[in-house]
């Protein structure tokens, strides 16, 4: 695989495309959102950005997933999963660095190289199963160690729900990801298509499942996601704080 | 003889007040603990008999479901400031509508799994009577985190009830009234009646 960077003028997008990004996502996280999991300002737009994601979902993107699932079984569909974890790598690694978390950045980078080459490409997670685990986390997670409120609630079609914060958090990963740096389109094409699949596949009961059971949908994934992150951030926080103390840094 | 049965019943007697003092000498925190681990263990029990059908699983732990959950006080809750607008009548057709949608959206899930392992990780008094109590449920899979469960419980006149359970950092009875509290505002309380009503009979359909 090519790792090389892109000529000078899709760099210079790039730079745009945050700038941008980050000037809409800093006016939002002005507002306090704290962690209510009923703060939803943009609602009407997100409603009708969740009903487009619906029907996209549905023509496609479930379709897909279910022929994966049928034609994969379990064994292939963890292999795929455990490969796209671990291309994904850098983002964990990156995130951890810039959050000042060494035990994490140090495992994020043991599992890249074991998992890359004893584990086949990825293919089979052999750090887990010696006991070399990490926690995945994100740009929108640093953000927040940093102290950035969640800001309004953001439904992006397909991608999901993040919030402001993470949105623009998600951006910044995509950054980070090697398929953004792979030069043959057909090839960058197909990785983030394997993610998503893999993505909607690992989901896909739960999403069955409030989609059977819930009266609003749309507020469930909602009131969920917004209690999630806010727990993912508290354990981040946590950890950061133990892993100084397993680095061998006692204060 | 008569020395022999004296001596058992006076050992059996003896073991029976030691047990007791045992477990009062348990703290509320460590009861609660134990609380959760029988009714997981009913729980397992019945979903990894392979002589029960599907529909007599379901109704298990249904069952076992209305023992220990608090309907009112969650009904209640997840309904937020609409409770006090509602009637008398409404109340009651609400939380016997509530009992019965949550039941049969939460028993469903457990009625498709044939087996399962799970450990009681922590327990901590929260607030007075009020017990947070942490469980892994381990994954057959090899490799897969286990997920992390919180029970909410409180110590009531009956014993031990639940009144939430949170799942990766995710609270039901939250979710649940921001749910409802969209619904309410848009349809009404007869509104959100007849929507549970109606998803209760499509759950016990399936």
């Amino acid at each position: 695989m090519s790792h090389s960077l892109s000529g000078y003028g899709l760099k210079q997008w790039r730079l745009k495309a945050c700038a941008l990004v980050l000037a809409a996502a800093l006016s939002g996280c002005a507002t306090p959102a704290g962690e209510n999991v009923d703060y939803d300002p943009w609602e009407p737009m997100n409603r009708g950005l969740y009903r487009a994601s619906y029907v996209i979902d549905g023509v496609l993107l479930k379709p897909i997933t279910e022929v994966y699932r049928g034609v994969v079984p379990e064994q292939g569909r963890v292999m795929v999963h455990n490969a796209v974890e671990n291309i994904a790598s850098p983002i964990t690694f990156g995130n951890s660095v810039l959050q000042g978390d060494p035990y994490n950045s140090f495992a994020t980078l043991w599992r890249f190289l074991i998992n890359s080459t004893f584990g086949i490409a990825g293919l089979f997670d052999v750090a887990t199963e010696i006991g070399l685990t990490n926690r995945k986390t994100d740009f929108g997670q640093t953000l927040a160690l940093y102290g950035v409120e969640s800001g309004p609630y953001l439904f992006l079609p397909v991608l999901g729900p993040p919030g402001a914060r993470d949105g623009l958090g998600r951006v910044f990963d995509a950054f980070m990801h090697p398929a953004m740096y792979v030069d043959d389109t057909g090839s960058s094409v197909a990785l983030w298509a394997t993610a998503a699949v893999d993505a909607r596949s690992e989901n896909y009961n739960l999403i069955n499942d409030v989609y059977k059971s819930s009266l609003d949908p749309y507020v469930t994934f909602r009131s969920g996601y917004v209690q999630r992150r806010a727990n993912e951030i508290k354990k981040a926080r946590a950890d950061r704080k133990a892993s100084w103390k397993k680095a061998g840094f006692t204060e | 003889m008569r020395f022999s049965a004296l001596f058992a019943a006076l050992v059996t007697g003896a073991l029976l007040v030691l047990g007791a003092a045992a477990a009062d000498a348990k703290s509320p925190a460590e009861q609660a603990g134990t609380y959760i681990e029988g009714v997981g263990n009913e729980a397992l029990k019945i979903i990894s008999n392979k002589a029960l059908s599907k529909d007599k699983k379901q109704a298990d732990l249904e069952a076992l479901f209305h023992q220990n959950v608090d309907f009112n006080w969650v009904g209640k809750f997840v309904m937020g400031r609409f409770w006090r607008q509602a009637t008398p009548a409404q109340q009651k057709r609400y939380l016997s509508a509530y009992r019965d949608f949550l039941t049969r959206g939460y028993t469903a899930r457990f009625a498709e799994y044939t087996s399962g392992t799970f450990k009681v990780t922590s327990t901590k008094e929260t607030d007075k009577g009020e017990f947070v109590v942490g469980m892994e449920i381990i994954s057959d899979n090899k490799g897969e985190p286990p997920i992390v469960i919180d029970y909410k419980i409180r110590k009531q006149s009956g014993g031990f009830k639940v009144f939430d359970i949170i799942v990766e950092g995710v609270s039901l009875i939250t979710t649940q009234r921001s749910e409802f509290g969209s619904v309410l505002n848009k349809n009404g309380v007869d509104g959100l009646i007849e929507m549970l009503e109606k998803r209760s009979t499509e759950l016990a359909s399936r």
